[in-house]
């Protein structure tokens, strides 16, 4: 088995046995593509192009749902298609990974990250563009991110009564936040994603130093070479970043000549503070995160339930805090999600070193099944005259929760009416629930299967409802038949 | 409805998307077809066939990888078993009662290889396959493996004297030097023993005298410090810190 971590930044590989290095000098390969004088080129090759000729976190082209990216080819500027540039990073890592003695072309299965924020339309697009590159997927090869983190927490111990794990998944880019039940399998209860990114900090962290250079008596605007020294300071930033995250000071050492003082300490409490307002709406995120997850998690209540359910409460029901991604380094993350949980709640790294763990967890996601009870991952079409026509009642990975709703109240539910789906006003239909997992979805309707159930169609009266907690819900011309997904769809083994 | 209007929705389907117009001929087929066989059933559902003949090569590596149609020699079958399916799998499919008859000789098949249980489809003769190539496998990714702890190793030193050389060039104070050159190395997990230019009591199992013997207790001059590794699951000493009395 192997998993490949297509992130922002990085692209990685890795087996059941640890990440596989595939970097010319990192164990990671550069998510850097672009035009050289004669073919695409990618990982560290294109980060020796032109600035103008390269591309970074290509893959936010299939976040932001853009089909072009411009970039500076060998015919001049032009709008070039994100998905070539995506299939050609792709083919590299595999290329490298076959080097390595792991083959991602079928020999072995490949299990592939996504962001549990994708819908459909964006997991299909990246498993298409996989396969382009040679990769042996399909959508069950895809494994949310957060949860492939759990999963690498999950597989270095024995986790003997299920347990709740908080996914806090800080990378440059993004911030991810999932709520996950894990015992035998991994269930995602809920995640969001937001950008949030990490790096911003560096630059805070620049003007927080020009600031205290100015205590000192040094006014940068004032200096000889204003912009060489406040290159300087960006370079420092990230040097007291990553000192700070073992040492409680950090001392910035100045090229006198430039900045007329050769030193400046910098302390933890400072970096704090500047990061104190991100990580004040990151826990926004997570009480939204632990919110939706009540939803889902069986718990009988309406939105107005939720909502009016305090905080403290939610926190209580999370057993571990697993951080990952590289700003989770930053000590100061840890401390603001040791103070918002209680103490029984453990705050762990999901595996050393946190920029690693989902890798890790998608070379060892095959050992346990994985439900996805947010974005369930299965298509429920409508279809009628004999197959003919059809309407896609739910799309597979839609959100059944979404956080607008939570904040309005009332019932929570995906819900389409015959209006949306422009039924004929009547006839006879009938359901058919494609599996995107490779295993059948067990869901009932009153006491016949969902896949097969017979719909007496009616514009007017048709209403589908699932709600997070499996139940399902469908108004025919008939009447209202009421059932329950048995068992959440499994989308791996 | 007649086969006329038939033929439009198949024509209409295959004109928004070829695939999906050949996986429903596919799963309409009682028997599995061959490519003639899709090209003439896509004729006869009004599709023209310069349309057909023009998608083919695309439509054909599709077939290829999609996850419900099997490829047997020349032919090409809808199926809604798993390709890779294990025994105990297909003894649970055959249990379903909407297998189609198709599938069904598939599954049987599968059954009966794992009972007849033959040395070159048996499960031994399998491990002993995979495990050879993970073996071949395992050699590579060892490979790498060791290559990049060099390179981390090295790396690490190469950022200790870039760091040490700025450091010296912006003339910076001993205290700050000292304190960055400490904070580079901790990142390593490597403690200092002591610090150099401090006074402290010989102990023989942190220092080791420049010269000669010197006995425990005694009053020495720490000259370099001394480093402790501390690994997840241990504390190596990787140098004790030389003194002087």
């Amino acid at each position: 088995m192997v998993g490949l971590d297509f992130g922002t930044s990085t692209t990685s590989v890795a087996s059941p046995r640890g990440v596989v290095p595939i970097g010319t000098d990192e164990s990671w390969m550069p998510s850097v593509v672009g035009y050289g004088d004669v073919s695409i080129v990618a990982g560290e090759e294109a980060l020796e192009l032109d600035p103008s000729q390269l591309v970074r976190s290509i893959k936010r082209a299939i976040t932001d749902n853009r089909t072009f990216v411009r970039v500076d080819t060998p015919t001049g500027i032009r709008d070039v298609r994100a998905d070539d540039l995506i299939v050609a990073l792709l083919r590299e890592a595999a290329d490298r990974a076959v080097a390595r003695g792991q083959d991602l072309s079928g020999g072995r299965a490949v299990q592939l990250g996504c962001p549990a924020m994708w819908d459909g339309r964006q997991r299909t697009r990246l498993v298409e563009l996989a396969r382009r590159a040679g990769l042996a997927v399909s959508l069950a090869s895809l494994v949310d991110e957060p949860v492939a983190a759990g999963i690498a927490w999950l597989a270095r111990r024995e986790v003997r009564t299920p347990q709740r794990l908080l996914v806090f998944d800080m990378g440059g880019g993004t911030l991810d936040i999932a709520v996950l039940n894990v015992g035998k399998d991994v269930s995602v209860l809920a995640a969001l994603g937001v950008a949030e990114a990490g790096d911003a900090l560096d630059e805070l962290i620049a003007e927080d130093l020009d600031n205290a250079l100015g205590a000192s008596g040094v006014d940068v605007d004032s200096l000889s070479a204003p912009r060489r020294a406040r290159g300087r300071l960006r370079d420092a930033a990230r040097e007291a970043k990553i000192g700070l995250s073992t040492m409680e000071e950090h001392v910035v050492v100045l090229p006198r000549r430039l900045f007329g003082i050769s030193d400046l300490w910098y302390t933890r409490e400072q970096l704090n503070a500047v990061f104190a307002p991100q990580l004040d709406r990151a826990e926004l995120y997570v009480e939204a995160a632990l919110r939706a997850a009540q939803l889902t998690g069986h718990v009988p209540g309406t939105a107005s339930d939720i909502l009016r359910t305090p905080f403290e409460e939610l926190a209580a029901a999370v057993d571990v805090v697993l951080l990952s991604g590289g700003m989770s380094q930053v000590p100061y993350v840890a401390q603001r999600l040791r103070e918002l949980f209680p103490l029984p709640t453990a705050i762990e790294v999901a595996a050393t070193p946190p920029e690693s763990a989902v890798v890790l967890g998608l070379a060892n996601a095959a050992r346990y099944g994985r439900i996805n009870m947010y974005r369930p991952a299965f298509d429920i079409l409508l279809e009628w005259n004999h197959g003919r026509e059809s309407r896609t009642v739910y799309h597979a990975y839609t959100p059944l929760v979404e956080t607008r709703q939570i904040a309005r109240g009332g019932d929570i539910r995906y819900e389409r009416n015959g209006t949306e789906l422009s039924l004929p006003p009547t006839g006879k239909g009938k359901l058919k629930v494609v599996s995107h997992s490779g295993h059948r979805v067990r869901a009932t309707l009153g006491v016949r299967s969902l896949d097969g159930f017979p719909v007496a169609l009616n514009e007017e009266k048709f209403e589908f409802a699932i709600y997070p907690n499996g139940r399902i819900s469908l108004t025919d011309g008939s009447g209202t038949h009421d059932g329950h997904i048995a068992d959440w769809n499994l989308s791996g083994t | 409805m007649t086969e006329r209007s038939r033929g439009k929705a198949l024509a209409g389907r295959f004109a928004g998307d070829p695939v999906a117009a050949v996986c429903h001929v596919l799963r309409r087929a009682a028997a599995p077809l061959t490519a003639t066989d899709i090209k003439q059933a896509l004729q006869d559902g009004g599709v023209a066939k310069a349309d057909v003949d023009r998608v083919w090569p695309r439509v054909q590596r599709k077939l290829a990888a999609h996850d419900e149609v099997l490829v047997a020699g020349r032919t090409y079958r809808w199926s809604v078993v798993p390709k890779a399916v294990t025994a105990t799998q297909a003894l649970e499919l055959l249990g379903e009662a909407r297998i189609p008859a198709g599938d069904k000789a598939l599954l049987v098949d599968v059954v009966r290889a794992a009972l007849t249980h033959q040395p070159e489809n048996g499960k031994e003769a399998k491990e002993a396959k995979e495990a050879k190539e993970a073996n071949g496998a395992g050699d590579a990714e060892d490979e790498a493996r060791r290559r990049q702890s060099a390179i981390d190793a090295v790396r690490a030193l190469a950022e200790l004297a870039s760091e040490a050389e700025e450091l010296a060039v912006n003339e910076a104070r001993p205290e700050a030097l000292i304190h960055r050159l400490r904070a580079r190395v901790k990142r390593s997990g490597l403690e200092p023993i002591d610090r150099a230019g401090d006074e402290t009591t010989f102990d023989r199992r942190r220092h080791k005298p420049i010269d000669g013997a010197i006995r425990d207790g005694a009053r020495v001059l720490v000259v370099r410090p001394g480093y402790v590794w501390k690994a997840p699951t241990e504390e190596v000493l990787i140098a004790k810190a030389v003194v002087e009395e």
